[in-house]
């Protein structure tokens, strides 16, 4: 019996570290080359642009690929290779921020609510519902008209309106999971709260929590490009994915579509990729955890 | 109940425990003592209560009514500081039922047991926690390969007796066994019986068992307390109550358990006639 349980565990050992190497699949390593390749670019794009991305050739507005200019000019006679480059970072960074600020809200808010339960957590899913009741992008939008455009108050207030969302899933689970024997069998051995929620509540609800995380990313992507769009967001002249699909609009009814396919092509690859990922690691989380 | 010297002083006395969860009396008036280094089985059907006995007396319910004093001091109510819940915890622990869910999921079984190890032996060298902790794993009869698994990883069996383990990192007076051999399968059951029968003799550990098995009562236990409804309805000497039972109830019980000359009619007719 003994050599059979030996072998056994060998056999699972060896299985767990193929899966570290590639338990993701094809596509989800696809993807994750695609999101390491969007991490670099939204850190160096500004030093690999070939040109000033606010520099203006009159002449050549919504000029095509020339040898110098790969993928032409905007409408502003602006190389679009640059200002893509260029945008990448804050059009990245903001739902970045956005995902980061809702997971932590919304995680730390779900711990408590499912430790604590009675009387805490019925007034923290009151609080929530009302937060529900707001829409993101007027809250964006409302935070805009207070604070002023830009890329930080409207993340800050994205932040807020995606928190209830990651909040009632992850309280959810960590219900379920605050409720089984080894939670109370950690507390009859004396391990403080505090410890308990960090080193084993949380670890057993963290696929949930960056599942989440990455769909507040990839919805913070499109608000906050359509923030930009509305004019809300980060101000022209800088370069931004969102803002380039904006003014890229004019072009598309003169026929010159090139500035935005290419922005809104870099936002919709983004978004796809990191979603992929993201669900690929969760399944992966899944299939080692249990 | 006053005692006369500090010999038979008892471990674990409980007191008009009462338990109330809405509507439903879940444990009604519960009073008993426990001698230090023998064993107490409660025994009876699901619903009697007996586990939220056990719930209350390792502080995860907080009793309606009633005291309940362990090595004593009272543990009635819930407490906060970690220092007296970390010292609760080198009174009394628990091993639950259910082996598969008893284990944190994500974490090798070997680093929850240091973790706990950390916790109550924090004076002592880590050099010595490293021992110990291979000392506790062959005490249960798991090695190095097992402490580096997963639960999910491990056997119903092994796993249990990881839980075994770690209800004996902080050298307890006190374990409740909350039917924690009824997922085992009978020789594993017998191991565990027999190791557990070891450890008390090393230790003098006192043992709550709750169970509805009577083979394992009758093996483990010195005293039986049998409940029904919430209430108990007779206690003494586990062998008087198992050979000679009074309550109808526990004639019931005793008599559905299949042995030699053993007839499924006796219990059913026993069934009516309560």
């Amino acid at each position: 019996m003994s050599a059979n349980a030996e072998a056994l565990g060998t056999v699972s050992h060896r299985r767990r570290r193929l899966h570290a190497i590639r338990g993701i699949g094809v596509i989800g390593n696809v993807a994750a080359v695609v999101v390491v390749i969007l991490v670099v670019l939204a850190v160096i794009g500004p030093l690999i642009a070939p040109h000033d991305p606010n520099e203006v050739s009159f002449s050549a507005t919504y000029g095509g690929p020339t040898a110098g200019h790969p993928l032409g000019f905007d409408g502003t006679g602006r190389d679009l290779l640059s200002r893509l480059l260029v945008g990448a970072r804050s059009s990245l960074l903001g739902p970045l921020i956005v995902a980061l600020l809702a997971t932590l809200l919304g995680t730390t808010i779900a711990l408590a609510a499912a430790w604590f339960g009675g009387r805490f957590d019925a007034f923290m899913s009151m609080v929530l519902d009302i937060l529900f009741a707001i829409p993101g992008l007027l809250l964006a939008i409302l935070a805009v008209a207070v604070f002023g455009r830009g890329l930080t108050a409207p993340a800050i207030a994205l932040a807020v309106a995606y928190t209830p969302y990651t909040a009632r899933l992850v309280r959810s689970v960590s219900i379920a999971e605050v409720s089984s024997p080894y939670i109370a069998s950690l507390l009859v051995q004396g391990l403080s709260s505090l410890t308990i929620c960090r080193r084993h509540l949380f670890p057993n609800v963290r696929p949930t929590v960056v599942a989440q995380a990455i769909l507040s990313f990839s919805f913070a992507t499109i608000d906050l490009a359509a923030l930009s769009y509305l004019g809300l967001g980060v101000q022209p002249p800088s370069a931004n994915w969102g803002l380039m699909v904006s003014e890229g609009q004019q072009g598309i009814v003169q026929g010159h579509d090139a500035v935005a396919l290419w922005a809104g092509g870099a936002l919709v690859v983004s978004v796809l990729a990191i979603n992929v990922l993201g669900s690929r690691l969760m399944d992966r989380a899944e299939e080692r955890g249990r | 109940m006053p005692d006369a010297g500090p010999k038979s002083e008892p471990i674990v006395e409980v007191a008009g425990l009462r338990k109330v969860f809405g509507e439903h009396v879940a444990v009604d008036d519960v009073s008993f003592t426990v001698e230090a280094g023998s064993s107490l089985a409660i025994v009876g059907e699901s619903g009697s209560g007996k586990t939220t006995v056990a719930r209350m007396l390792s502080g995860l319910e907080r009793p309606t009514a009633g005291t309940i004093r362990v090595c004593g001091r009272d543990r009635s109510r819930p407490v906060r500081r970690a220092a007296e819940r970390r010292r609760r915890a080198r009174e009394l622990q628990i091993v639950f039922q259910d082996p598969y869910t008893s284990l944190d999921p994500r974490e090798e079984v070997g680093d929850g047991l240091l973790e706990l190890l950390a916790l109550h032996q924090s004076e002592r060298p880590r050099e010595w926690r490293q021992e110990r902790l291979m000392e506790m794993a062959e005490l249960v009869g798991l090695d190095e390969r097992h402490l580096r698994s997963r639960p999910g990883e491990l056997s119903g069996g092994q796993r249990q007796r990881i839980t075994i383990a770690r209800a004996l990192v902080s050298e307890p007076r006190i374990v409740i066994l909350d039917e924690s051999l009824a997922s085992l399968d009978v020789s594993l059951q017998a191991q565990i019986l027999n190791l557990l029968g070891d450890i008390r003799e090393e230790t003098g550990i006192t043992y709550i068992l709750i169970s509805h098995d009577l083979a394992v009562v009758l093996q483990l236990a010195t005293e039986t307390l049998v409940m029904k409804d919430g209430r108990i309805v007779e206690s003494g000497r586990t062998v008087d109550v198992l050979h000679s039972p009074e309550h109808p109830y526990t004639k019931l019980l005793c008599d559905s358990v299949p042995r030699r000359g053993w007839k499924p009619e006796r219990a059913l007719q026993g069934a009516e006639s309560n």
